[in-house]
C-alpha cells in the first residue's frame, strides 16, 4: 500500500507534467500520417502502417524509459523530495522499486493507448484482419524491452549525471539491437580473439533483437508460448539484476 | 525513556570539489534532547545544522558516532513512525494539490483514508493553509511551501518533530504563528528540535539551546541557565539626592543616563551594597535594582569570535 502510493505518485507526476501528453499526440500524428500515404495496394499500406506504428510505439516507449528513467531518482534527489520520503518508515530499496514500478505503469499506459489506436486504424480504416495473437505477442515483447531499458536508465542515473546516463542508456540500447548481427558476423571472422570478445559481450548484455517480433504481425506468424516464457525470464533477469545493482549503489549514497 | 534523542561523538567529512578536498562538517557532536522539550539548535550559516539533522534521519551517513532515538538505534526504521521532519527550503511534488500531497505522505504511514479525511483539513488549518486544499503546489509561494512542509511533518501525529529552519521565508506574522504552533505542540506533549540562526526565535520559545559553530557544539544548556550564568552587572535606578552623590557614584560604576531626576547606573554585582549606601546617605530614592542579563546575542557573538 505504501509502496503502491509511491508508484502511483510517480505516474501522476509524469501524467500531469504535460510532456507526456505531447509525446502521445506526436505519436498519434505519426500513425495518422501513414494513413495519408496514397496510392498503395492494401498489402503495402498495411505493412507500412504496421511498421511505422510499431516503430513509433517502440521509439516512444524507449524514449520514455530513458528520459523518465534517468530523471526518476535524480529529480527526487535534486528537488529534495527524497528527503521527506526516505525519512519516513520507507526503506531505500522500497523507494527504488516503487519508483521503477511507477515508471513501468506510466510507460505501459501510454504505449497501450498508442497500441489500441494502431489496432483500430488497422482494423477499421485499412480493414486488415489483425492476427491478434501475433500482434499481442509483438507488443508484449516490446514491453519487455521497455522494462530492461527503464532499469538500465535507473541504474546509470544512480551514479552519473542525467546527460551521461542518457548517453549510456542509448548506447546500451543500440548495442542491444546490434548484438545478434555482431555475433553473426563474428562467426565468419578469422580472429579467435574477436570471436571470444563478441561472444562474451553477447552473453553479458541483453540481445534486444530477441524481443523484436514486429514483422510477425505482417506475416501473420505467431511464436510458441515457450519462447514467450523464455524471453520473459530473460528480460526479467536483466531487469532484476540492474535494479538490484541500482539499490546497492543507492543504499550507500549520501543525499546532499 | 525521557531522552528522545541522544547524539554522541558524531563526525562527518564531506569530499567536495574536483580534488575531493575534505570538508569537516561535523566534529564530535554530542547533544541530548529530553522528552517534551523545545530544543533550539542555533548556529550561523554553514555551521552544520542541516548536516546533523540529515544524519539523524539517515539521509547521510556519519564517519563515526552514535545516534539513539527513543532508546533505539537511529537506523532502526521503526523509530521513524514517531518522527516528523520538515526539511529546509522544501521543494515538493509540484503537480499535486495540497490535499493530494498530504494524502500521499499519509499513505506512506499507512494511515487509513477515513482518518486522513479528518486529519488533513485540520493540519492545513493549523499551519494557516485552510481553504487551499485543491491548489497545486507549483502555485504556492515560498512561505506557503514552508507551511505545508510543516503540515506534512505532522501527518503521522509524531512524538518528536525535527524542523530544519521552520521559520525561514516567513513574514513576521508567519514567524509568530509558527512559534505559537511549536508552543502548542509542546503543550500537547510533543518534543520539538529545530534549527535556526535567528536568536529571537530561540529566546522566545526554547527550553534548551545548543550552539553549533564550524561543526562543533560550543555550548549546550537550558535557556535560563545560559542567560543567567555569570551575570556580573546590575542596573540601579534612583531618584533625587544631593549633587555630590553622582560624583561619588562615578567612582563606583558607570552613570548611564540622567533623565529628569531619574538616574540609571550600571555597577558590578560586588558593588551593589556600596552603591546603595552612597545613594541613601545622599538622600536619594532607589527605584529598582535589576540584574543585567546577557542576551543570547552576546553569548552567540562571543562564541563566534573565540
Ligand atoms: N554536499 C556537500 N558537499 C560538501 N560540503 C558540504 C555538503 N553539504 C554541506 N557541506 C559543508 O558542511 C558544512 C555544514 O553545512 P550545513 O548545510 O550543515 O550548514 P547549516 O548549519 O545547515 O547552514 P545554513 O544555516 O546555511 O543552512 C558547510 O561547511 C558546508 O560547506
Ligand atoms: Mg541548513
Amino acid at each position: 500500500m505504501r509502496l503502491l502510493s509511491i508508484a502511483l505518485n510517480t505516474f501522476k507526476e509524469s501524467i500531469r507534467n504535460k510532456i507526456l501528453i505531447g509525446v502521445l499526440l506526436f505519436s498519434v500524428l505519426i500513425i495518422i500520417s501513414t494513413m495519408a500515404l496514397v496510392q498503395l495496394t492494401i498489402g503495402q499500406w498495411m505493412k507500412i502502417t504496421v511498421d511505422i506504428g510499431m516503430g513509433a510505439i517502440s521509439l516512444f516507449g524507449n524514449l520514455m524509459a530513458v528520459f523518465l528513467g534517468i530523471n526518476l531518482v535524480a529529480k527526487e534527489i535534486d528537488r529534495k523530495t527524497v528527503y521527506t520520503i526516505v525519512s519516513k518508515p520507507i526503506k531505500r530499496y522500497e523507494f527504488i522499486i516503487s519508483k521503477y514500478i511507477g515508471l513501468l505503469i506510466t510507460i505501459f499506459i501510454n504505449v497501450a493507448l498508442m497500441f489500441v489506436i494502431l489496432l483500430i486504424i488497422l482494423k477499421y480504416y485499412i480493414s486488415y484482419e489483425v492476427p491478434y495473437i501475433g500482434t499481442i505477442q509483438a507488443f508484449y515483447l516490446l514491453l519487455l524491452e521497455f522494462m530492461i531499458i527503464s532499469a538500465i536508465a535507473i541504474f546509470f542515473s544512480t551514479f552519473s549525471t542525467p546527460i551521461m546516463s542518457a548517453a549510456f542508456s542509448i548506447t546500451f540500447w543500440f548495442i542491444g539491437h546490434l548484438l545478434s548481427d555482431l555475433k553473426f558476423w563474428s562467426m565468419k571472422s578469422e580472429s579467435e580473439g574477436f570471436k571470444l570478445l563478441i561472444n562474451t559481450v553477447y552473453y553479458l548484455l541483453p540481445d534486444l533483437e530477441l524481443l523484436n517480433l514486429k514483422s510477425n504481425i505482417v506475416y501473420q506468424i505467431t511464436v510458441d508460448m515457450k519462447y514467450i516464457l523464455w524471453v520473459s525470464c530473460y528480460a526479467l533477469m536483466y531487469s532484476v539484476l540492474l535494479i538490484a545493482a541500482s539499490i546497492v549503489v543507492f543504499e550507500k549514497r549520501d543525499f546532499k | 525513556m525521557d531522552n528522545i534523542l541522544e547524539i554522541r561523538g558524531l563526525s562527518k567529512t564531506f569530499r567536495a570539489g574536483f580534488w575531493l578536498r575534505k570538508v569537516r562538517a561535523l566534529r564530535d557532536v554530542s547533544l541530548t534532547v529530553r522528552e517534551n522539550e523545545i530544543y533550539g539548535f542555533l548556529g550561523p550559516n554553514g555551521a552544520g545544522k542541516t548536516t546533523t539533522i540529515k544524519t539523524i534521519l539517515g539521509l547521510i551517513f556519519p564517519d563515526s558516532g552514535k545516534i539513539t532515538i527513543m532508546g533505539k538505534d537511529y537506523r532502526d526504521i521503526s523509530t521513524r513512525r514517531y518522527i516528523g521532519y520538515a526539511p529546509e527550503q522544501p521543494y515538493f511534488y509540484e503537480y499535486l494539490t495540497a490535499y493530494e500531497f498530504m494524502k500521499f505522505y499519509g499513505s506512506l504511514f499507512s494511515i487509513p483514508s477515513s482518518e486522513l479525511k479528518r486529519r488533513i483539513p485540520m493540519l492545513l488549518d493549523m499551519v494557516g493553509l485552510g481553504g487551499k486544499e485543491s491548489l497545486q503546489l507549483r502555485k504556492f509561494s515560498k512561505g506557503m511551501l514552508q507551511r505545508i512542509g510543516l503540515a506534512q511533518a505532522l501527518i503521522n501525529d509524531p512524538k518528536f518533530l525535527i524542523l530544519d529552519e521552520p521559520m525561514s521565508g516567513l513574514d513576521p506574522i508567519g514567524r509568530r504563528e509558527i512559534r505559537d504552533l511549536i508552543l502548542a505542540l509542546k503543550k500537547s506533549g510533543k518534543t520539538v528540535f529545530f534549527s535556526t540562526h535567528i536568536l529571537s526565535d530561540v529566546e522566545m520559545i526554547c527550553d534548551k539551546v545548543a550552539i553549533i559553530i564550524e561543526g562543533e557544539i560550543r555550548k549546550e544548556a537550558s535557556l535560563s541557565e545560559l542567560l543567567s550564568i555569570d551575570y556580573n552587572e546590575v542596573e540601579v535606578v534612583f531618584k533625587g539626592g544631593n549633587k555630590s552623590i553622582k560624583d561619588d557614584l562615578k567612582k563606583i560604576g558607570l552613570l548611564m543616563k540622567d533623565i529628569d531626576d531619574t538616574c540609571y547606573m550600571l555597577v558590578s554585582k560586588s558593588d551593589i551594597s556600596k552603591t546603595v549606601d552612597v545613594i541613601r546617605l545622599g538622600g536619594g530614592d532607589i527605584l529598582s535594582i535589576i540584574p543585567k542579563r546577557r542576551t543570547l546575542e552576546d553569548i552567540f557573538i562571543k562564541e563566534i569570535n573565540c
